[in-house]
């Protein structure tokens, strides 16, 4: 168990008609890392995480979680597994409020069926008040709590980016993987995230996150894996990234200036 | 809390007003009522999808005339009671329902629309050539009225228009306990969380598909439920029963009343069954007018009556929604 | 063997109305995910234009055709400044109700205001063709269907090259793949949806006139004329040029095939029993789009 890794990514390729946008990326995950995905804009990072979570189908390759190969398997199915993705563009349930948002996060974690619910057992009634309280915590886990009740699509941006993260929380990932979860957020909020993000690997949450502030990625990775034109150019801890040539050509230089 | 001050106040209402309408005992207010009792169990039926889930079923009426001719045939071929027929128009319609979402749920937006469109429109030609079983545009006539003895109340019988009205409400009473614990069940969390935003449904574990398959399910039977009353209750069953006319009329009780809400659908319906009512008076003029309030009410109400200010305060305890409609939501 | 060209003659004149409709719906639906239930009504209103240009006013047809034309071309231009354009601004869902919603009731309005002006039974309009057939290797070809025929194409050809080879086409093209990007560089969305709901309602007037000139006009005729459009649209493949204008014509053909071998009564039933099989086969039409349906 602790050899094998959480996720495995072999030989994953995606091409847009005549754009390859992934080549042949292969990669690992160990159980209880926290690990960086960076890479310039439209290097494939995106792409990366569509595939993996199952919202396209790669060209070629192969994606294995959890020892199972989860090839054609549907985006709903692999985060019943504990693979959870959040997205790059603020994504909330809009017409509801922030703690409804939460507690949709948690569906699949609802003990009670739909028949119960129905007929309004006590069960489902415990359930749902005990899903309604873990919203909170989560709310709260997430500075959000103030929030709880406002409509999710009135919050401004950054709560909504940090409103995203507490939905896929609520639903327990196993293995969670975060598109720029600090792009749009200010200074403040983008270091309560970095907490968050710290906790919840510490709790032993394994974390895959597609990062731009570097300041977070080298002061949270435990490793840092570099795309660049849908290839892997580097994989290792955040101080030999640092100092890789290749990385800096690709990459570094071009992110000064952001 | 609020919702169930809501759901009192709603009901005591509705009983206040059906009191009124056996006491005054005129015919053609009893008649209004219970064709708007009939077509509000439709609006909550298309509100499951149109409102909960998302999707746009304009096909819906499909599922009224399926359940109507369902029952002409039972009762007039097969000598059923209205009451077997009924309930076997309500399980016809779920399996014609569940059928139709093979294909069109792989559809969205605009295309969803279409599609189920079509379904409506073949239905409806079928209904006109396959004369061996329809009668063609003639249609089955002279279904047997429902009637039966109710302990306590006594006979109740379509034929009379207060026992029809208490039929058509009784088969509300029951769409509206079926939605409304469907929508409690969690079901409801999850048709919302799939209309608001698919994809984040899907990244935290909703299976999209299966809910909209009950959506599509639970509604495509209220839609059966009505068309089998409507069918005991006007007595012919013909190709118009899945007239556009009729599709239209219910989209307009859902979305004029409020997508998506509780009470929107059945004030929608009471709504676009009386308004036409009311302008006879303008004899020629009837439908343009009512084709302008329609444009009306959608620049002056986009989010339906229900939302309008007055309603709003009875909606204590939940956040207010603004005034102003939410700026459109980006792609992902 | 002459009645089967005779037939497939005939449904090219209707599939190359039908064509007019689709690709008019597609523009308005693909720029502005309006399905515009008021199409057909804006078909009809043009044919009545015709009619009261030319029968009752006496204008000249090929002056009263144009004329036609372009006065529902401006009405659809109003219509979406004052209407269609006001409904954006909720969730995408909202505004498909809305414009649903809007485009049914004004429909309504046309359809019965046209009924309060011109009354309920059928009119013809006068056509300045021959009735006497031209006979073109052994086929009797009437010169109003020909007419139909050339115009569309003609119509049709000139449509594709605009969109592919002017500004305002690649505008429209741009914008109608991906809106935002559109907004993004700069192009006027607004000002191209105004064009391109006027010039969507001016191909169903296009339509209108021409199949008003070969049979009878009447104030429901764009009910069935709108199922027709949204058909074709379904057939071809949603969001697609192409599919629309091909679909439009197989239509047309295998109606009037239909009609000539099967019932004449089951015409209007095939196209939508073809959509259903379509849809079971090849849920995106024919020709589908390039851009990625959200
Ligand atoms: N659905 C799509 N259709 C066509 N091309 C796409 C699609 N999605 C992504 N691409 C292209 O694939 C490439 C990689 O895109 P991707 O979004 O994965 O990059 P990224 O690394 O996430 O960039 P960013 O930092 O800007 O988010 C880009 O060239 C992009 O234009
Ligand atoms: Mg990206």
């Amino acid at each position: 168990m602790t050899d094998a890794p959480l996720l495995a990514v072999q030989g994953l390729s995606r091409r847009f008609g005549g754009l390859v946008a992934l080549d042949d990326l292969t990669f690992a995950i160990r159980q209880g890392e926290l690990v960086s995905l960076i890479g310039p804009n439209g290097a494939g990072k995106t792409t990366a995480f569509n595939l993996i979570a199952g919202f396209l189908a790669p060209t070629s390759g192969r994606v294995v979680y959890a020892g199972r190969d989860l090839t054609g398997m549907a985006p709903h199915r692999r985060a019943r597994l504990g693979l959870v993705r959040t997205f790059q563009q603020a994504a909330v349930f809009g017409d509801q409020t922030a703690v409804d948002c939460v507690v949709a996060g948690s569906h699949v974690r609802a003990e009670a069926g739909i028949q119960a619910g129905f007929f309004g057992t006590p069960g489902a009634r415990r359930d749902e008040a005990s899903r309604y309280e873990a919203a909170l915590e989560v709310l709260r886990l997430c500075g959000l709590d103030s929030r709880a009740t406002s409509r999710a699509s009135d919050l401004p941006y950054g709560e909504q980016k940090v409103l995203g993260i507490a939905i896929a929380l609520a639903s327990r990932p196993r293995l969670l993987m975060l598109d720029e979860p600090t792009a749009g957020l200010n200074a403040v909020e983008s270091e309560s995230v970095s907490a968050i993000l710290d906790r919840i690997n510490e709790q032993g949450v394994t974390v895959f996150v597609v990062e731009h502030d570097m300041r977070v990625v080298m002061g949270l990775s435990d490793r840092v894996i570099v795309l660049d034109h849908g290839q892997v150019i580097a994989d290792d801890t955040p101080d030999r990234v640092r100092a890789d040539d290749a990385v800096i050509r690709a990459y570094l230089g071009d992110f000064d200036i952001a | 809390m609020s919702a169930r001050v809501r759901i009192s106040l709603g009901l005591a209402v509705a009983t206040g007003a059906a009191a009124a309408l056996f006491i005054v005992d005129d015919a053609y207010l009893m008649r209004i009522a219970t064709l708007g009792a009939i077509f509000a169990i439709l609006a909550l039926g298309l509100n499951l999808t149109a409102g909960h889930l998302g999707l746009f079923d304009f096909g819906y009426i499909l599922y009224f005339g399926i359940g109507g001719y369902t029952t002409a045939l039972l009762t007039l071929r097969a000598g059923w009671s209205w009451e077997a027929a009924l309930v076997a128009s309500v399980l016809m319609s779920v399996a014609v329902g569940l059928l139709v979402g093979v294909v069109v749920l792989r559809l969205r937006g605009p295309y969803f629309v279409i599609a189920t469109f079509s379904f409506l429109t073949v239905a409806y030609y079928v209904a006109i050539n396959w004369k061996e079983v329809t009668n063609g545009p003639l249609g089955l006539i002279g279904l047997p009225a429902p009637a039966f003895n109710l302990p306590a109340i006594g006979r109740v019988e379509a034929l009379d228009p207060a026992g029809a009205l208490a039929i058509a409400l009784t088969g509300l009473l029951i769409a509206v306990a079926v939605v409304w614990r469907v929508v409690e069940s969690g079901a409801g969390r999850a048709w919302h969380a799939i209309r608001d935003n698919e994809d984040l449904a899907a990244s935290v574990g909703i299976d999209a598909t299966a809910y909209a398959f009950l959506a599509l399910a639970v509604s495509a039977g209220l839609g059966g439920l009505g068309g089998s009353i409507y069918a005991g209750y006007v007595g012919i069953v013909t190709p118009e029963i899945f007239a556009f006319g009729h599709m239209v009329n219910v989209l307009l009780m859902v979305v004029i009343g409020g997508t998506g809400t509780f009470l929107g659908p059945i004030v929608g319906a009471f709504l676009v069954e009386t308004v036409p009512e009311l302008l006879r008076v303008a004899e020629s003029f009837r439908l343009p007018i009512f084709g302008l309030l329609l444009i009306a009410a959608i620049l002056f109400a986009p989010q339906g009556v229900v939302s309008l200010r007055p309603w709003r305060a009875l909606r204590a305890g939940r956040p207010r929604v603004p005034p102003v409609p939410p700026v459109e939501e980006g792609p992902a | 063997m002459e009645t089967l060209v005779q037939q497939v003659l005939d449904g090219l004149m209707i599939g190359a109305a039908y064509a007019l409709m689709a690709t008019g719906l597609t523009i308005i639906f693909g720029l502005m995910d309006v399905v515009n239930f008021a199409h057909g009504e804006f078909y009809m209103l043009a044919a009545f234009l015709l009619f009261q240009l030319s029968a009752v006013m006496g204008v000249p047809y090929f002056v009263a055709l144009p004329v036609a034309v372009l006065s529902v071309g401006a009405l659809g231009v109003v219509v979406q400044r004052t209407l269609v354009r006001r409904l954006r601004g909720g969730s995408r869902l909202n505004y498909l109700y809305a414009t649903s919603i809007a485009t049914i009731g004004l429909s309504i309005v046309l359809q019965n205001g046209a009924q309060l002006v011109w009354g309920a039974v059928p009119k013809s309009i006068p056509q300045p063709f021959p009735t006497e057939p031209i006979l073109l290797a052994g086929v009797a070809l009437s010169p109003v269907r020909l007419f139909i025929l050339l115009t569309s194409i003609v119509v049709i050809a000139v449509l594709g090259i605009g969109l592919m080879r002017t500004l305002a086409g690649r505008m429209v093209r741009a914008t109608f793949q991906d809106r935002e990007a559109a907004a993004l560089i700069g192009l006027p969305v607004d000002r191209i949806d105004a064009l391109a709901f006027g010039g969507g309602t001016m191909l169903a007037a296009l339509a209108g006139v021409l199949l008003g000139s070969a049979f009878q006009v009447y104030p429901t005729m764009g009910g069935l004329a709108t199922l027709k459009a949204f058909t074709v649209v379904i057939l071809g493949g949603m969001g697609s040029f192409p599919g629309a204008i091909a679909g439009g014509f197989l239509l047309g053909v295998s109606e009037s095939m239909a009609a000539g071998y099967i019932s004449a009564g089951l015409k209007d039933a095939i196209g939508f029993a073809v959509v259903v099989a379509v849809l079971m086969i090849r849920p995106t039409g024919l020709l589908p789009a390039v851009r990625r349906l959200r």
